[in-house]
């Protein structure tokens, strides 16, 4: 993997002061008749701030869960947050009453969708829509001057405020999406596969954007995908989720260069085998295909996927051990269980 | 919307040059279909009692009924072409005089009905997808069936048993008292009164759709997927109702409206026969009996043109709710 300028160690090589998000032990369920599924269980996620931290698993590994349960707010009323704490610019979002977790989306924390056409109200025009979140949020002073500065800063001309959606093609469509993400100016943006339905020109400027806003506006970024050529590009830090939980996590720089976990070292070498591809899907190296929520297996959850399976993998689930300065989830590092 | 002043005047002018072939077609089948009515005209006119031939055949001459059908279809065409709706066999005055001094209480009729029912039908309707499976929406949905499943005449004449018979809150018939001369508001007053019963029998089916409708667009709104987006904005559950939710269950709404204007012109017939409402309505009633053709054609004409203008302002209005709709 080429290396990629990271930022992390050059702003506070010391003095941290608390990140921007740090979720712990937080469980996600969703109710379905008869009993309780947990697309989301994890222990720890932290998102210093002014760094971009990455999720990346397959599909089915509970990432975009992972994203509307930092903002406690789910597309299903099935779904909700069973336990834990999410502490958001240090307000925790589990606790916290629903009329102030309202104050919260969309003013401290910014949300960048996969599906770019369908996250604006067809009928009204852009500006009135990014005015609307605007004057929700209090903010009524040049609030149209704000708009088209926003607009401006994506790479949009000014004529985008009076135009409605469907006018506009998805690479400015998406646009206009990091466009409201930013506009109130919060310190943190979730963005849920921001570029992987868009074409494969348009996905490289958009990326170019994030990162360019990113730098300029020192925001902190938690990016969720699939591609590993993505969190090569922006990522610092770089978390790997599999069936709803974190199985490694750590600096891009090192995942890339010595993965400690075998799921890891699956996706990287499925990663570098189809990347002229350019197909949507990861394509694992790994035999057999990702349980559903209803068949997750015992143990360490990618045991009967795993070509290091050992019997307390079956039985056990492992906790994190630090590899390399990795930490990763494996049986394979802890000492009394490797057998070299 | 983009340049929507003069394409909006050229979308109208060219629907309405559109509809009048479909006019003329209206006009042949109506008279072609009322001649295949069983009856004579000129029989319901002079009476029961025995006439002597050449009378009769007078009388026939008279209104031009002993020319074929072809002929006097092709002269009633004509005459329409030039403003002239005929002459009513029954009342003995021009159909278009007898129809416009009628059409007002009738007009007053069908607005009352059509806002009164649309807003009780959206204010239901909002109220059973916000509080969805609650025992209100259940209420609701419950209302909505029964109210859609009961005829106008019925439901007339049970209002009437309850609020004019059994409780006489109600005048149960007519325009306005007519033991007491009420003059100035108190007149207003008196006809409000009377059309408190006929409005509610004509407004029960209405309502009934306009919830279901309301309801299910609205909820199907709230569960797509930019709503749930405008709520990561932070935008609070009662704006997005009111702004997003509504704006979109606005286009079925509207076209529920024009849809349904026929269904209104229909019941009024109903409803002003059991309410004994002296207006449009009643008066087809009438010549349907009296087998008044000219009155009878008159008032399906205007009726018929009065739909096409109703939707044409529906489809102009959903371009101007929705963006996406263009005028082509």
């Amino acid at each position: 993997m080429s290396s990629t300028p990271h930022t992390q160690t050059e702003m506070n090589p010391q003095a941290r002061p608390e990140p921007i998000l740090d979720i712990q032990n937080l469980i996600t369920e969703i109710r379905v008749p008869g009993r309780s599924l947990r697309p989301v269980e994890i222990e720890r996620l932290v998102v210093p701030r002014g760094q971009v931290v990455g999720i990346v698993g397959e599909s089915g590994s509970g990432k975009s869960m992972t994203a509307y349960s930092i903002l406690n707010l789910f597309p299903t009323a099935a779904a909700r947050i069973h336990s834990g704490s999410i502490l958001l610019d240090g307000v925790d979002m589990v606790t916290a009453r629903e009329n102030e977790r309202v104050r919260i989306r969309g003013d401290k924390v910014g949300m960048v969708f996969q599906d770019y056409a369908m996250s604006f109200n067809p009928v009204i025009s852009i500006g009135k829509q990014l005015m609307e979140q605007l004057l929700t949020h209090g903010r009524h002073e040049n609030a149209k001057a704000k708009v088209l500065s926003v607009l401006n800063e994506v790479g949009l001309s000014a004529e985008v405020f009076s135009r409605y959606p469907h006018e506009l093609s998805g690479g400015m469509l998406q646009r206009v999406g990091i466009a409201s993400a930013l506009v109130c100016d919060p310190p943190l943006i979730v963005a849920d596969e921001p570029t992987t339905a868009l074409d494969v020109t348009v996905q490289a400027q958009i990326l170019e954007l994030l990162k360019r806003i990113q730098q300029e506006r020192n925001l902190s970024i938690l990016l969720i995908t699939h591609d590993l050529g993505i969190v090569a590009e922006i990522c610092d830090l770089v978390y790997v989720m599999y069936v709803g939980q974190i199985v490694e996590h750590g600096t891009v720089h090192k995942i890339f260069k010595s993965p400690a976990h075998p799921y890891t070292q699956g996706l990287l070498q499925g990663a570098s085998s189809v990347q002229s591809v350019g197909t949507h899907e990861i394509r694992v190296a790994i035999q057999g295909s990702i349980p559903g929520l209803t068949e997750i297996p015992s143990g360490c959850r990618f045991h009967d996927r795993c070509p290091y399976t050992m019997d307390i993998c079956r039985t056990q689930e492992p906790g994190f051990y630090e590899v390399n300065g990795l930490q990763a989830a494996c049986w394979l590092h802890d000492p009394e269980h490797s057998h070299g | 919307m983009s340049g929507s002043g003069m394409s909006l005047w050229r979308y109208a002018a060219l629907r309405i040059v559109q509809s009048l072939p479909l006019i003329l077609g209206i006009i042949v089948i109506n008279f072609l279909l009322i001649n295949l009515a069983p009856g004579d005209p000129v029989t319901a006119l002079i009476g029961e009692f025995p006439a002597p031939a050449e009378y009769i055949e007078t009388v026939r001459e008279q209104f031009g009924l002993d020319q074929s059908l072809g002929m006097r279809m092709l002269t009633y065409i004509g005459n329409i072409l030039q403003g002239e709706l005929g002459f009513s066999f029954n009342y003995r005055v021009p159909v278009l005089e007898l129809v416009l001094g009628r059409l007002g209480r009738t007009l007053v009729l069908m607005i009352t009905t059509i806002v009164f029912a649309t807003a009780v039908g959206l204010g239901l309707g909002i109220m059973a997808a916000k509080w969805k499976d609650s025992p209100l929406d259940k209420l609701a949905v419950g209302f909505a069936t029964v109210g859609y499943s009961i005829p106008v005449f019925w439901s007339g004449q049970l209002l009437i048993l309850l609020f004019a018979v059994r409780l006489g809150w109600l005048p149960s018939s007519g325009l306005r008292s007519t033991r007491i001369a009420y003059e100035g508001f108190a007149l207003y007053g008196d006809m409000a009164r009377h059309m408190i019963l006929p409005v509610l029998a004509l407004s029960l089916r209405y309502i009934a759709l306009t919830t279901r409708l309301t309801r299910s667009s609205l909820i199907e709104t709230l569960n797509s997927d930019y709503v749930v987006a405008a709520r990561t904005r932070g935008i609070p559950a009662t704006r997005i109702l009111w702004n997003h939710g509504l704006r979109a269950a606005a286009t079925p709404i509207i076209t529920i409206i024009g849809y349904h204007f026929t269904f209104i012109v229909a019941g009024s017939a109903l409803v002003e026969t059991v309410f004994g409402w002296p207006g449009v309505g009643r008066l087809m009633y009438e010549s349907i009996g009296a087998r008044d053709y000219p009155t009878l054609l008159g008032i399906l004409l205007m009726v018929s043109i009065a739909v096409i203008i109703v939707n044409l302002i529906t489809d102009i209005v959903y371009a101007f709710i929705d963006p996406r709709i263009k005028y082509d």
